[in-house]
Order: C-alpha cells, then structure tokens, then sequence
C-alpha cells in the first residue's frame, strides 16, 4: 500500500472508531487495534504504540468539557495514578519479552470484557457514608454537583473507601493498558465504582483523568523502543481525537442502546478473529 | 464538619481549588489543539513530499532511528523532515499529561499540601522517567 493511501485510511478509521467509541463509552483504542492489524495488516507492536497515543488524545481533548463540570476528585486522581504510572511502565518493560500472541490473547480477553459491560453497563451503588481511616488519612472524602429535589443545582458530600484494593487493581489496570495499548477505562470505572464507592459520574470522569497520564507513561517507554511510527500513530492519533470531539458533542441527542449492541458485536468478532489467527500460527 | 449535607456551590472554601481545576483542564485543551495542528502540518507535508513510498508495516523491526528520543525528535523537526514533525506532534501529545501532573504538583506546593506534593511529585517522577531515561531493549 501507498504512504498517502495508507495514511488517509488509517485518518478515516480512527475518525469512525473515535466516534463510535465515544457514543458507546467505551474508547477509541478497543477497536483501533483491530482495525490495525486485521484491516490493514499493521503488526501488533506498532498498533499498540499508535492505540496509547490515540488514548492520550482523547483523553485530554475531553478532559476540559469534564472538569468544567466539577465532577473529577483530583485527590483520587493523582493518589491512584501512583499505581497505574507504576503498573504501566512494568506492563511496558515486560511488552518487550512477551510473544505477540499472549499480547493478541489478553487483548481479545479485555475486548470480550469490554463488550459484557457495553452490553451490561455497571448499576450505581447507593452512597456508602461510614468514613474510612485511610481515605480520610489521605482527605479523599469530597463532594459533586447534583440536583436538589426542586431542580436547583447544590453540592453533594460523598465518602471515599477500599484505597489499597483500589490502588492494587489499579496496578493491574497500569500493566494492561502498557501491555495492550487500551486506556482500560473500565477496569479503572470497576475499581472506583465498586470498591471505592465512588459517585458514578465521579467515577467515570475520574477515570478518564488518569487514562492519559497512564498512557504518557507507558508511551514515553514505547517510544525509546521504535514502537510509535510516525506514518501510524499520528493518523490515529487525529482522527481518533477529532471522532470522540464529535461524538462528545452529538451524544446527549441519540439513543445509544442499538449502536452499543452493534459495537459489542463488533468488538467480539474482533476478538474471536485474533484468537483464530493466535492458534492457526501467530498474529 | 456538615459532610453530608448539600450545600449551594459557589459559597465554599473549595472555589479556589475549582478555579484551578479549570485552568489544568484547559491547559489539557491548549495541549491537545497544539500537537493536533503540528501533527496534521506533518501529514500534509507527508502527502505532499512521500504520498507514493510503499510502506510495510507487517513487521516490527527495532531501529535505532532519531525518531525515538525526544531530543532528536525535534533537531529533524526543525527541519521539517515530514515524519519527524508528525513524531514532535505525536510527542507533544505524550508531554501534555506530563505537564499537567507537573502543574497539579505545584498547585499543591503553593497550597502546602505537603502530603499531594509528595504523591504528585511520585508520579511526575516515574512519567519522566519513562520519556527521558528508561531504555530498555
């Protein structure tokens, strides 16, 4: 293929995933991927370099619309990200020694994951107010814009619980984004969510806070080892941010129900695909 | 303190942290817009100049090529070697949460919370780490 013609492709893609993965929730980077490497025939390495820098980009081009809202802990944020920049360089160092195929297996795995809660999104616990020692030794408790019964908008106050749970998976969700190259924003939402306690809307703002940063810091790793292709990444890396900016805007106006149906198929066909090319040889 | 009871915005002591929050999140936006536009000027120099290379990128091969470390990054990009400006934008992407942590963490020295400063300062720390020094083959 054609520099113009592959690079004008790989634009128009992430343009489509970027959109789609912002209607449905579930990110750019679980589809990239597949579109990489079953459509265009990119190796995995360089789709999982180009997949993190697509993760940054549309992490921070929707951080702004979020914070404005007042819903991120910042607190939470910086706390966990001391887990998830760990975990994420260690996912990086060990991308090196790992055969491609267990890299395409657990990909598949997160990818399956992800389609379960597209289809069976997370129902918010009720608040859990007993205080918590070490989350009030850390002053995570905070409060978030919410509606009064009479519609008037006021502050709510939650409480913040299970910090060492949170921060160990946090380190597994570090080592899966290095290793697969996804913001794995919804094991970092699962952790907030169940463990912590956290508000929903809380939670997922939260997450996507840190997804960059963990991003930045298995990238930079990437980067030193030839993994960010230029020709690659910043095609994705545009039209994944230019598609989520898009999405962002035209969700509160459609139903989503049908098109997460449509992307959970999608993302398991993409996954059972690279599990069959995984045992018929290799990816 | 009255954790549990609603409060109207605006009337608390949290405004300032607010305020600041704003700025870090536009700070975010001011990144992203700029590695967006010096990505698509390499794009548009790429098609320009390379449009008709064949490309192969079926295998990973491991070169040792300026365009992986950020120093290089930007001499070929000076002089506006196409994949090298596409490879800066890419890597102003990569600095723009880096900075941001760097900004959270001075926030958090010019409000004397020395308990954030060291948590930040944690992970300012490894994120550079991971750009500047850690080489691993």
């Amino acid at each position: 293929m054609t520099a113009g013609l592959l690079v004008t492709l790989l634009f128009g893609s992430a343009l489509v995933a970027g959109f789609a993965g912002a209607l449905t929730g579930l990110g750019g980077g679980v589809v990239l991927i597949p579109i990489m490497v079953l459509l265009f025939g990119i190796d995995l390495r360089y789709a999982v370099g180009a997949s993190l820098i697509a993760v940054i980009a549309t992490s921070s081009g929707a951080a702004a619309a979020f914070i404005k809202e007042g819903y991120t802990n910042v607190r939470v944020g910086v706390l966990l990200e001391v887990a998830t920049v760990l975990g994420a360089i260690a996912g990086a160092v060990i991308a090196a020694s790992v055969s491609k195929d267990l890299i395409a297996v657990v990909f598949s795995l997160a990818l399956f994951w992800s389609a379960y809660t597209t289809l069976r999104p997370l129902k918010p616990l009720p608040p859990d107010t007993h205080p918590d020692r070490v989350s009030q030794y850390f002053r995570l408790d905070s409060e978030y814009p919410t509606k009064s019964p009479d519609g008037t908008p006021t502050m709510t106050a939650y409480r913040v619980h299970a910090v060492p749970g949170a921060l160990a998976i946090m380190l597994g969700a570090g080592v899966l984004s290095a290793l697969v190259g996804i913001g794995s924003g919804i094991v970092k939402v699962f952790a907030m969510d169940r463990l912590m306690r956290l508000p929903f809307k809380v939670s997922t703002t939260t997450s996507n806070f840190m997804i960059g940063v963990t991003a930045a810091a298995s990238a930079g790793v990437y980067l030193h080892r030839g993994q960010i292709e230029p020709a690659i990444a910043a095609p994705i890396a545009v039209g994944a941010l230019g598609g989520s900016l898009i999405g962002a805007r035209v969700l509160p106006r459609v139903k989503t129900l049908w098109l997460r149906r449509l992307f959970a198929v999608v993302v398991i066909c993409a996954g059972v695909e690279l599990l069959r090319r995984v045992l018929q040889g290799g990816v | 303190m009255e954790r549990d009871t609603p409060r109207a915005p605006g009337s608390d002591a949290a405004r300032p942290a607010r305020d600041l929050e704003v700025t870090l999140a536009r700070l975010l936006t001011v990144g992203t817009v700029l590695s967006a536009g010096v990505i698509l000027i390499g794009v548009a120099l790429y098609l320009l100049r390379q449009s008709g290379e064949r490309l192969d990128y079926g295998t990973f091969r491991t070169h040792a090529d300026e365009l992986n470390a950020p120093l290089s990054i930007v001499a070929r990009a000076l002089e506006f070697d196409a994949a090298a400006v596409m490879q800066l934008g890419v890597l102003l992407l990569i600095l723009t949460p880096i900075v941001r942590v760097g900004f959270t963490l001075v926030a958090f020295v010019i409000k004397r919370d020395w308990m954030y400063v060291v948590v930040a300062g944690i992970v300012f720390a490894v994120l550079c780490l991971g750009l500047l020094g850690l080489k691993v083959h």
